[in-house]
């Protein structure tokens, strides 16, 4: 074993800095590879080169920075092509369109290249805390229910997540691997696997006779469903809308998450025993009858508001909200009743955001012509990289530092803009204007959350620093291969997802969207399973 | 239900929410981030060998007294701001005070008075003077971005210091005191001369400083770059105090914050890179309170240990605090000499025909210092031939901390058991200066309202026959601590069966170089 070990030729290294190791083993424990021995003689610990392979977890635990890893990571590399390739055209298609694995070897290849880490930050970067080196695990060992049953020991909607969740800014980007600068396991990809290739039962550890209300059929109600299931809870849900999913439903396209993927999951809770109220709007006054007719309500409503551009002249356009889109365009795309109103029409989006690129994709599947508008630089931009890039290749038109600032009758006037300062907000270039004929236009420039059920502000149960068990792992320092802090984003997400909002001092829990403002599905499924948690821990 | 939602508990999952929660099974509670964590084991099993020996037993944090004022965030700033006060004084008085080096605060405080108390605290407690120091203190403020609070975000790169200088512990430290003497030997700053210089000096010192504290991270600057560091990093392991330490230290193993050594809710990690639960010496704990506050399991205190303990026992001697005592012991020496006539001789030579043409001469300064550094090195040397017959493969792979050589087993035992000696030589060697000067620390606070009494300016409170006698006494007490640290780890640490004449010829090496700095101070007839 060697202290300080320098290849010449690859310039690699990998040093322990002998001065400030404190002997304080922190990396021996948590080394993937048992590569870190210790000198009894120093009280120092050792790497051993050979066993190495350049993880750098190590160096970004060390509590005193006494380690440097200069070594390119040696591992497996993924065979799977990430990259979106559409077979054909786009037109009418509901092909899903995010990276797949398509055979069992495939699977296992892929989860051979998990390191398998004794303190896994793809966990802490999992919003639910799926133990994704465990389920990984059972994998390989060729025992795929078993690898569900450990994601559905924290997520029963993995089919779900693993179609629309952001692995790249969660787990995948808290991987070792993704942390070192180097291609991260799909661990998206190989969840899907898992599910599709599974069958998931809900497990019951407890009997009671209390009853449960949740308002809204959303990610965040699912979250919960599946939970006080667990626990042997009665629960009814209250839909304003005539379908179940919320925004799971027409509010994520086929392309992205198929209607069946959706369906077997309201099936499953439908089947153990859940009561689905669709059409049933529920007001504030309501809910206070609701309260008293069951032990607890966990309100879940989301946020779906939309934002309104102020543009002159826009009520002369034809326009329509983003979501209304969704649902209109994709119901007819889902039951094959296209009636071609969009085709070969220009249709203007105002925003790219990840609302946007469905919209434009969507419209792209009815052979309209789809202009994005967006008036933020690209390099700050809050869409998702693979929605751009696949909207891009599906031939969507997205224009950054562009905005819209009047319409008349078909006619909209664009600008662009000047956008160097992410904390401030773009400055328009007058003279840039230029108009352009669009037959719609469409909003999505977001949601806010609202309604006439009183909001709830969120109570934060966890501090600002981070709890041990994250620091200790190295996860809250800066990784190689991206500026993002995907240690302290994760933190943040773990703040929010323990939120609750309480009404009336209790018997009201305000989860998701509703409380905290627009997030991603696996936020709202976990807020939603941790409030049916402190419903539990209540009985 | 409110208990749980009003809860402000900071760890995910912990069932530390309220009494409501000890009806809920475990199975309800589990952090799923917990069962995620498969650690492999520690290896601490030789733990209670390795530190038996440094382990301090008397905790002086037991007193109410001293735990109260530890745990308060404003203690350090307390301790620094008097400091801050007096070095800011000197800055302004050298800068417009008078020209009379004798009658300016600046130099009157800096050279008479301020050294002889820093060595009188490095020798009794160690780095005390680090938990008071101005130019410290100045520099982290601005890092922390305040005076004492406790901040998340710190200002500055935060740069790690370099790698290949890290690796050489704190010879850097060293060499920067070996700049910094130059230097003030070079303007005549200590003589002392003109008073601005020694401002300059000040002002130099807190630029350089607060630059590092702004470049790198924690106190890099503290522990590598003052040029007191190494010196008082040796030198002030013969002291009593020994430092935080843990408690316990299994406490310290099974923790899964290390708050210490991250920084936790009340304190910062250690800025120092000390860890309470691996400290064996008090060479690197800076008494800052800082993990004292940090540690969640109040697992840590501050202890008082025998002098000489950090010397003695710590199993893990530092090849670059042997280095460094090396260095100071050459520095020191050559400092006596330069009082010698022989020197101004030879400087005056070498300033003649060589192209440095001033006082002090590059050539015999940095020679000297070397020459003075490698005698005992020599004799180290001689001693490893002659009676060391084990071999030990000498692996050039290692960093310079973990080599083992046959040699550095002699030299390593030999420098740390030098350290009284070299200790009480500096401190002999400020003596002059104090005693014939230090009282004039009163004419030069008088001075400034218009005093003009010089009565207590020329009055020197020993006479020269006095002062050596002052000097030859602490050495002897120096080389007669020697004599006894050399024995006591040689004892343990010489890798040779012929142990037995080893130990009686490293003890007499340091008997004998410590007799040959000691009698200089007859010829040097007390001269500052």
């Amino acid at each position: 074993m060697k202290l300080f070990s320098h290849n010449q030729e690859t310039h690699t290294a990998t040093a322990v800095l002998t001065d400030r190791c404190a002997g304080c083993q922190e990396c021996l424990v948590r080394c993937p590879t048992n590569a870190i021995g210790f000198n009894e003689d120093s009280w120092i610990v050792e790497i051993n080169a050979e066993l190495c392979i350049g993880c750098g977890q190590c160096e970004r635990l060390c509590p005193f920075s006494a380690i440097v890893i200069e070594k390119e990571l040696s591992v497996l590399e993924s065979q799977l092509n990430r990259h979106y390739e559409p077979t054909g055209s786009v037109f009418l298609s509901v092909q899903e369109t995010k990276p797949a694995i398509t055979s069992f070897d495939a699977a296992l290849f892929e989860a051979s290249r998990c390191l398998e880490c004794p303190d896994p930050t793809c966990v802490k970067g999992c919003p639910a805390h799926n133990n994704i080196p465990l389920a990984l695990k059972n994998l390989r060992d060729g025992d795929i229910d078993g690898a569900r049953s450990i994601f559905q020991e924290t997520s029963h909607i993995g089919s779900i997540c693993s179609r629309v969740c952001d692995q790249k800014s969660q787990c995948e980007g808290a991987c070792s691997l993704a942390l070192a600068g180097g291609e991260a396991v799909s661990i998206g990809a190989l969840e899907k696997y898992i599910f599709d290739h599974s069958n998931g039962s809900i497990s019951h550890f407890s009997e009671t006779a209390k009853r449960v209300a949740i308002i809204g059929s959303g990610p965040a109600s699912l979250g919960a469903c599946f939970r006080l299931l667990e626990a042997g809870v009665e629960v009814e849900v209250f839909e304003e809308k005539d379908y179940l999913g919320g925004l799971l439903n027409y509010g994520m396209p086929d392309f992205t998450l198929p209607f069946e993927t959706l369906d077997k999951v309201i099936e499953e809770l439908r089947t153990a025993g859940v009561t689905f109220h669709t059409n049933h709007h529920v007001s504030d006054e309501e809910l206070k009858q609701l309260r008293g007719n069951f032990d607890s309500v966990i309100v879940a409503i989301g946020a779906n508001l939309p934002i309104r551009p102020k543009v002159d002249g826009i009520e002369s356009a034809v326009s329509i909200d983003a979501m209304d889109f969704l649902v209109r365009y994709g119901q007819s795309i889902r039951e094959s009743n296209v009636e071609y109103e969009l085709y070969g029409k220009k249709i203007l989006i105002v925003g790219a955001g990840n609302t946007a690129m469905d919209v434009a994709r969507v419209a792209r599947r009815l052979g309209a012509e789809a202009v994005s508008v967006e008036w933020v630089n690209s390099k700050f931009a809050k869409v998702r990289p693979d929605e751009l890039e696949e909207a891009i290749t599906e031939g969507v038109d997205v224009r950054f530092q562009t905005t819209l600032v009047a319409t008349a009758g078909r006619l909209a006037t664009l600008v662009n803009t000047t956008h160097d300062d992410p904390s401030k907000l773009p400055s328009i270039i007058e003279s840039s204007k230029y108009t352009e004929e669009f037959d719609l236009v469409v909003m999505a420039l977001g949601y806010r959350k609202g309604g006439d059920i009183e909001l709830v502000e969120p109570q934060y149960t966890l501090g600002e620093t981070p709890s041990p068990k994250w620091s200790a792992s190295g996860i809250l320092s800066k990784s190689h291969n991206h500026n993002q802090q995907i240690g302290s984003t994760s933190w943040m997400r773990e703040r929010k997802t323990r939120a609750v909002g309480s009404k009336d001092n209790g018997g009201i829990i305000a989860v998701g969207d509703f409380l905290y403002g627009p997030a991603t599905v696996v936020e709202a499924m976990a807020s939603g399973r941790n409030a049916a948690d402190r419903i539990i821990a209540g009985m | 239900m409110s208990s749980l939602i009003d809860s402000t508990s900071s760890i995910p999952y912990g069932d530390d929410d309220g009494s409501d929660n000890n009806k809920v099974t475990p199975k309800l509670r589990i952090d799923p981030v917990a069962v995620s964590i498969n650690l492999r084991p520690r290896q601490t099993a030789a733990a209670k060998e390795h530190f038996e020996a440094t382990t301090p037993k008397f905790e002086v944090t037991k007193f109410k007294i001293v735990s109260t004022l530890a745990k308060k965030r404003w203690i350090q700033f307390a301790l620094i701001v008097p400091n801050q006060l007096i070095f800011w004084l000197v800055i302004f008085s050298g800068l417009f005070g008078t020209l009379d080096p004798g009658l300016n605060f600046a130099t009157a405080i800096t050279w008479y008075i301020w050294f002889a108390i820093v060595f009188v605290l490095m020798v009794v407690v160690g780095r005390a003077w680090c938990s008071m120091c101005p130019f410290g203190g100045f520099g982290e403020w601005i890092q922390r971005k305040t005076f004492f609070q406790r901040t998340q975000k710190s200002l500055g790169l935060g740069k790690k210091y370099p790698q290949k200088l890290a690796a050489y512990g704190l010879i850097s430290s060293a060499v920067s005191f070996i700049v910094l003497t130059f230097l003030e030997e070079f303007f005549n700053i200590a003589g002392p001369g003109t008073p601005a210089d020694t401002a300059f000096m000040v002002l130099g010192i807190v630029l350089f400083a607060t630059s590092s504290f702004l470049i790198f991270e924690r106190r890099t600057f503290c522990r590598y770059l003052c040029p007191l560091s190494g010196l008082i990093g040796s030198i002030g392991a013969i002291g009593a105090a020994a430092g935080f330490r843990t408690k316990d230290r299994d406490v310290c193993y099974s923790c899964e914050s290390k708050a210490c050594m991250r920084g936790g809710e009340e304190g910062y990690g250690c800025p120092w890179y000390t860890w309470p639960g691996s400290a064996e010496s008090n060479s690197l704990c800076g008494l800052c309170t800082e993990c004292y506050k940090a540690c969640p399991s109040s697992n840590v205190g501050l202890f008082v240990q025998p002098p000489l303990t950090s010397v003695i026992a710590p199993s893990r001697k530092r090849m670059d605090i042997a280095v460094v005592s090396a260095m100071l012991l050459g520095l020191v020496v050559f400092q006596q000499v330069n009082a010698l006539n022989i020197y101004t001789s030879l400087d005056n030579f070498l300033n003649s025909h060589t192209p440095f043409g001033h006082y002090p001469n590059v050539l015999d300064y940095v020679g000297l210092i070397a020459l003075f550094a490698l005698v005992p090195a020599a004799l180290f040397k001689v001693g490893a031939v002659a009676f060391s017959n084990i071999t030990v493969k000498a692996d050039k792979d290692l960093p310079f901390l973990e080599r083992h050589s046959a040699f550095r087993n002699f030299f390593m035992v030999g420098m740390y058991g030098m350290i009284p000696t070299i200790g009480a030589d500096y401190f002999a060697r400020q003596l002059p200066k104090f005693f014939n000067h230090a009282t004039r620390i009163v004419p030069a606070v008088i001075h400034p309202f218009g005093g003009t009494n010089k009565f207590l300016y020329n009055y020197s409170m020993l006479g020269t026959h006095g002062i050596i006698t002052v000097q030859l006494i602490i050495m002897a007490v120096g080389v007669a601590a020697s004599v006894y640290t050399t024995y006591k780890i040689a004892r343990r640490e010489i890798a040779s069966s012929n142990r037995n004449m080893a130990t009686l010829y490293l003890v007499s090496a340091t008997l004998i170089m410590g007799i040959a700095v000691a009698l200089l101070y007859i010829p040097m007839q007390a001269a500052n």
